[in-house]
């Protein structure tokens, strides 16, 4: 679904990625994990074409992400940190974006509202940021997307409305779909991702799947988990 | 799926577009009506002090509304760069960048121009007769060459092509950058360049003067010598130089801001 190879990437004489090599496939929730600045956002960014690979290539669902076709953009889902809305109702939302989306079901976004508490009808510019974002979240489970992309999503949501995320994103996951989840807040994950990807000084330290640690009789525990990935590869900055 | 032009995909957009700044649409032809107005009542004010006997010529008040709303409309028409957040949910947007250039185009031509006549045409279609009526011998000039006129497609054309360029380009407050770029190019190359390389060509070379806008016109120089000496300066590849700034320069601008957007990373 999602191959980078040898994907070089820096801002200005800061690299930030080198030599990446990754595969990310259909039916999992990843969760991308690192420290702030790892280049988590980056990554995502470069699966969605919104910056580009500097050496190497990278592969979303068959297509070069850089050229940004309609055919790919309207398969995945980039949910923003610091998201965008124009200021319109969340209904207004659904039915001008949504026909962007040949999967997007209407009712599952109001169904979704109904659960995070949002009213359709208010003004995305007159709610706050927690509402928008549960908006852009709901919005974009229903879209049916295969890919989905989400940058920071628990960041300004309440304790409860993060549950109903992970109970949302866990409803939402199906075989033919992939859903990557961006966060340092490595406790808002647990029991929702199935696989981990750390992101630590422009490498991949660890990709690892979590159903198979289970399996094995290993029950992992996310943050220890992930301090552990880094202690390995930067002893002194942990 | 067609990737380059889906008019499906096209009409689409264009619903989210106006759904997304009707208010702005309907503010700005309130703006045209308001700035008509003004122009027509400026008019009947001339009419009134010079007692009737005033040229009226209302063509160039359309060029200059067409113009001046092109210019507008190219730098409002792409504000979903603004922000990074704003470019990145326009980026993530499943339409073409080819569509997004048509979409932009369309409103910018033929929508403004439109708009602009129509709006020019009732006002003065509604205000002629008065005139008429109150100053019988007021005369106006039928000056409809403005219409194939160079200067309207460079200005328009032109300026649109910048704002849209500026806009994808210059970030927060792009049009103010835009205009002060513009300000500084033309100063640089039409002030400052022009002089300098005629200095080396003519070394007492003392003024040169442009009756009219630089440089869509031939510019008259004075030397000086024992006596001052004016020359019209005109040349036989005049055609050419037209050619560049009306059409070649206008395309080149509007291709480098396609190509700026589709290569675009946030």
């Amino acid at each position: 679904m999602i191959e980078f190879s040898n994907v070089q990437f820096g801002y200005g004489r800061q690299q930030l990625m080198n030599d990446v090599s990754l595969q990310l496939h259909s039916g999992h929730i990843y969760g991308l994990l690192g420290e702030n600045g790892a280049g988590k956002t980056t990554l995502l960014k470069m699966i969605a074409g919104l910056v580009f690979a500097q050496k190497g290539s990278v592969t979303t669902l068959q297509h070069n992400p850089q050229k940004r076709q309609p055919s790919l953009l309207s398969q995945l889902y980039l949910v923003a940190e610091d998201t965008y809305t124009p200021n319109v109702s969340a209904r207004t939302y659904a039915s001008t974006y949504g026909v962007f989306y040949p999967k997007f079901e209407e009712n599952t976004f109001f169904d979704y509202l109904q659960k995070f508490g949002v009213n359709p009808d208010q003004k995305l510019e007159k709610v706050s940021f927690g509402q928008r974002k549960k908006m852009v979240i709901s919005f974009a489970l229903a879209t049916n997307v295969p890919l989905l992309l989400m940058d920071e999503p628990t960041n300004g949501l309440d304790i409860p409305s993060k549950s109903t995320f992970r109970q949302l994103a866990a409803e939402a996951a199906t075989p033919e779909r992939c859903i990557i989840i961006s966060t340092h807040q490595v406790r808002d994950l647990e029991r929702l991702i199935d696989s981990v990807v750390v992101l630590h000084r422009g490498k991949i330290v660890l990709h690892e799947d979590l159903n198979a640690l289970a399996d094995a009789g290993q029950q992992p525990d996310l943050e220890a988990f992930f301090k552990d990935s880094l202690k390995t590869y930067s002893p002194q900055a942990v | 799926m067609n990737n380059t032009l889906d008019l499906r995909r096209l009409r689409l957009y264009a619903r989210k577009e106006l759904r997304e700044n009707w208010k702005v649409l309907l503010l700005g032809i309130m703006a045209l009506v308001a700035a008509n107005v003004y122009v027509v009542f400026s008019d009947w004010q001339k009419l009134q002090l010079h007692n009737g006997d005033y040229l009226i010529d209302v063509y160039p008040y359309l060029i200059l509304t067409i113009s001046v709303s092109m210019w507008i409309v190219s730098a409002y028409m792409w504000r979903g760069f603004t922000t990074k957040n704003k470019t990145l949910t326009s980026l993530t947007l499943p339409i073409s960048t080819l569509e997004r250039l048509l979409f932009a185009t369309i409103i910018m031509v033929p929508v403004v121009t439109l708009l602009c006549y129509v709006i020019w045409s009732c006002s003065w279609g509604i205000a002629t007769p008065i005139f008429k009526q109150n100053f019988p011998n007021a005369k106006f000039i039928d000056n409809q060459h403005y219409w194939h006129h160079q200067y309207f497609v460079v200005i328009s054309l032109l300026g649109a092509g910048a704002f849209m360029l500026g806009r994808i380009t210059l970030g927060r407050l792009a049009a103010l950058k835009t205009l002060g770029l513009i300000a500084v190019l033309l100063w640089l190359v039409f002030g400052m360049f022009q002089m300098q390389l005629l200095h080396l060509i003519i070394p007492n070379i003392k003024d040169l003067h442009i009756h009219g806008i630089v440089p869509w016109v031939p510019p008259s120089i004075e030397i000086k010598t024992s006596e001052i000496v004016r020359y019209q300066l005109s040349s036989t590849q005049e055609w050419f130089y037209h050619l560049w700034w009306a059409f070649c320069l206008p395309v080149l601008l509007w291709v480098v801001a396609y190509l700026k957007l589709k290569e675009k990373q946030v």
